[in-house]
């Protein structure tokens, strides 16, 4: 018996005819800039904000912290879920974030991992998440033409993070900037492997089906804030 | 049994009664225009668009040229990444997949992302049907859902609804007293599906893109509900119709660019997954196992044919919905197929049989709107004349439409033509309206007869003579 795969592929092939060379022909992508990316940081706002994101410039880990704390503060966030990015590590985070005044339950993936590990459902970690007002989060890239924060999954990050909670706080540093979408895909297309799962995200998440009224958030987070260290 | 909204050979009366409709007419001007103009205004920031549609349309056309290929390759490179590729036939052999995975997995809630290809199968009736608790997602899919119709539009599925109706309907089903802002009945949304979410076991998508060199799928949205129906739930499975597969990872900035401006006037979608897999050792989240499933359902009858195969380079942005004046004014529902507007009669008539769906490639003024704004440059209405010629040399003609025709074909003898049409200015004269409408009902019904010049071209020719080089100077 002739199995689906071939009856579709057979059918497909009898009528192929002009079948080209296997690999289509490559555009000459618009060439990478050589050396480093001078950073239009005008346009970058400009972008951050028709996308309603908020975009944060600090040229000091000290400075970036005090906001970060007076941020939480702001939206008297009780329970946050923070993972290793490439400013701080959890426990360094965990360290400065415990020396707030007021008690602030800090989740990290190690605990929910725990928490599935002990036997409890898995849902069970999702509603944990749920429960966080706040996520913060390390991203790979930060596109300058859309302002897209780009995640690459990897082990010690939890996708879920970047959507439950209400506030998704991205920390970055200004090296990860890219000028445009080509950029990223050809760092895209240059990995090794296929990560399980790369995020584009750009903005909050948001609905326009009622009427085509715009209401944020739709599913996923009400606030995108981008925190950018730009160390000399 | 299909849904009663799902049958192409009603679009007259469809159409009929959707121009009667005040209410809609508004809403589908409303949502049409603002989508148009934020179009535009995008577009202009994009000095490189005409450059990006032809290299869009180019790996398009690379891509079938390819297909089997590229299929065998995506096929193998999912396997590579712990997924798992089913192909289907037709409809119902996708439906019967999906259904054995949800039973091998004793599942009993399915959260689900928009996808086309998923309502062209009319998945989720299935599997309810199989006592499956399935769930749409997607704001305007769950308020379609709950009013049990289907999309009419192919990236705002309730575009034809007000908020009157929807809040009417709310109250109504979610039994919550009754608001017609959008923001409440958005964030009701989001309070019970986010429910929903969090204790699904399986998660079903579609594919904007599927890219054959990493075995990936790429989905492009707004609401984050896609992410979180493919994050979240432990089994995933993801309907692809066999012509979305591209070759690589460098082709999708082209697409993206092209595809957000076009679909809903934004510069970027808020999310765009890439998923690549099951989740990997010592990750969290994600799915555990993952199914692709190819459809084929009738795609090869597009991919056999010389002109129609340009057809499957559409990436489902509705474009030419918006800009379509028939659609303007009718909406989706009246096609009456899955796929509205003018890409909708093409694939319609292809997809699911030339007969029932014959009214569908007349349903245009072949204005050429649909190909001016296509994002990859797809030349909807020759197609649609390309159908139209197949339908008639099918028999498909009315009577008077054929007798027309072949009396026009003897007009080759020029002094019969014009004997003829001296008869009918004649005629037209003599014979009051509402004789002559008794007689063309079949085209006055609908259209102004617009009637013979007093005088014909070539009786005018010999006058004109001596003002000659007031036209031709």
């Amino acid at each position: 018996m002739t199995s689906p795969r071939d009856v579709i592929l057979a059918r497909l092939r009898s009528v192929q005819r002009d079948s080209v060379s296997p690999v289509p022909p490559q555009y000459a992508k618009s060439p990478e800039k050589n050396g480093v990316l001078q950073i239009p940081w005008k346009e970058l706002a400009d972008q951050c904000a028709a996308a309603n994101s908020q975009l944060y410039r600090f040229t000091t880990k000290n400075d970036l912290q005090t906001q970060l704390c007076a941020s939480l503060a702001n939206c008297l966030a009780r329970s946050i879920y923070i993972e290793e990015n490439q400013i701080w590590t959890v426990n360094e985070m965990q360290e400065f974030l415990r020396s707030k005044p007021d008690h602030l339950s800090i989740v990290t993936e190690t605990d929910l991992i725990d928490a599935l590990h002990q036997g409890s459902p898995e849902k069970s970690a999702r509603r944990q998440l749920a429960d966080c007002e706040v996520a913060i989060t390390g991203a790979d890239f930060l596109i300058v033409s859309t302002a897209t924060v780009v995640k690459i999954n990897k082990p010690g990050h939890l996708r879920l993070a970047s959507l439950l909670p209400s506030i998704h706080l991205v920390l970055i540093t200004a090296s990860s900037i890219l000028a445009d979408l080509d950029s990223l895909f050809l760092r895209l297309a240059a990995l090794a492997a296929m990560p399980s799962d790369v995020a584009l995200i750009t903005g909050p998440s948001r609905t326009a089906d009622i009427e085509k009224v715009l209401v944020m958030p739709a599913h996923g987070p009400k606030e995108l804030q981008i925190f950018v260290l730009d160390q000399e | 049994m299909s849904h009663p909204l799902l049958n192409p050979s009603q679009f007259r009366s469809r159409a009929e009664a959707a121009l009667n409709n005040t209410q809609q007419r508004l809403a589908l001007q409303r949502a049409t225009s603002l989508a148009l103009s934020k179009r535009e205004a995008i577009k202009r920031t994009y000095p490189e668009w005409p450059k990006l549609r032809e290299q869009a349309r180019e790996i398009k056309r690379a891509s079938l040229a390819n297909l089997p290929e590229l299929l065998c390759q995506f096929e193998r490179e999912v396997a590579s990444n712990g997924g798992q590729v089913h192909w289907a036939e037709h409809a119902a052999d996708a439906r019967e997949i999906v259904a054995r995975i949800a039973a091998e997995h004793r599942i009993s809630l399915i959260v689900k992302a928009k996808s086309m290809a998923s309502e062209e199968i009319e998945l989720r009736p299935d599997l309810i049907s199989r006592g499956i608790e399935v769930v749409e997602t997607d704001l305007g899919e769950y308020i379609i859902q709950l009013a049990g119709e289907i999309p009419s539009h192919l990236t705002a599925p309730c575009l034809h609804k007000t908020r009157q109706e929807i809040g009417r309907l709310f109250s109504q089903k979610l039994g919550i007293p009754y608001s017609e802002d959008p923001v409440e009945l958005s964030l009701t949304a989001r309070r019970v599906l986010r429910e929903k979410f969090i204790n699904a076991g399986m998660g079903i998508s579609g594919a904007n893109f599927a890219i054959a060199s990493r075995g990936a799928i790429c989905l492009v949205e707004n609401e984050g509900n896609i992410r979180l129906c493919t994050s979240g739930p432990d089994v995933l499975v993801s309907i692809v119709g066999i012509e979305k597969v591209i070759p690589s990872l460098d082709d999708m900035a082209t697409f993206l660019k092209l595809l957000a401006p076009s679909a809903t006037g934004q510069r970027a979608s808020a999310y765009v997954s890439l998923i690549g897999g099951v989740r990997r050792l010592r990750e969290a989240d994600g799915p555990r196992e993952w199914h692709v499933i190819l459809l084929d359902n009738g795609r090869w009858r597009l991919y056999a044919h010389d002109h129609l195969r340009e057809a499957l380079m559409c990436i489902k942005c509705g474009a030419c919905l918006n800009v379509c004046p028939i659609y303007q004014k009718i909406g989706g529902h009246a096609y009456g197929s899955v796929y509205p507007g003018p890409i909708g009669a093409v694939l319609t008539p292809l997809l699911s049989g030339l007969e029932q769906s014959r009214c569908l490639p007349f349903a245009s003024t072949l204005c050429g709107a649909c190909a001016e704004i296509c994002p990859v440059g797809i030349n909807i209405h020759h197609l649609l004349l390309h159908l139209r010629s197949m339908i008639v040399a099918a028999g498909g003609a009315p009577i008077l439409e054929r007798v027309a025709m072949a009396a026009f074909s003897s007009f080759q003898l020029a002094n019969l033509y014009a004997v003829s049409t001296r008869c009918v200015r004649l005629g037209q004269q003599l014979v009051s309206r509402r004789i002559r409408d008794r007689f063309l009902r079949s085209w006055t019904a609908d259209r102004e007869w617009p009637g013979f010049a007093e005088k014909s071209f070539n009786q005018m020719w010999p006058m004109l003579e001596g003002q000659k080089k007031d036209y031709f100077p």
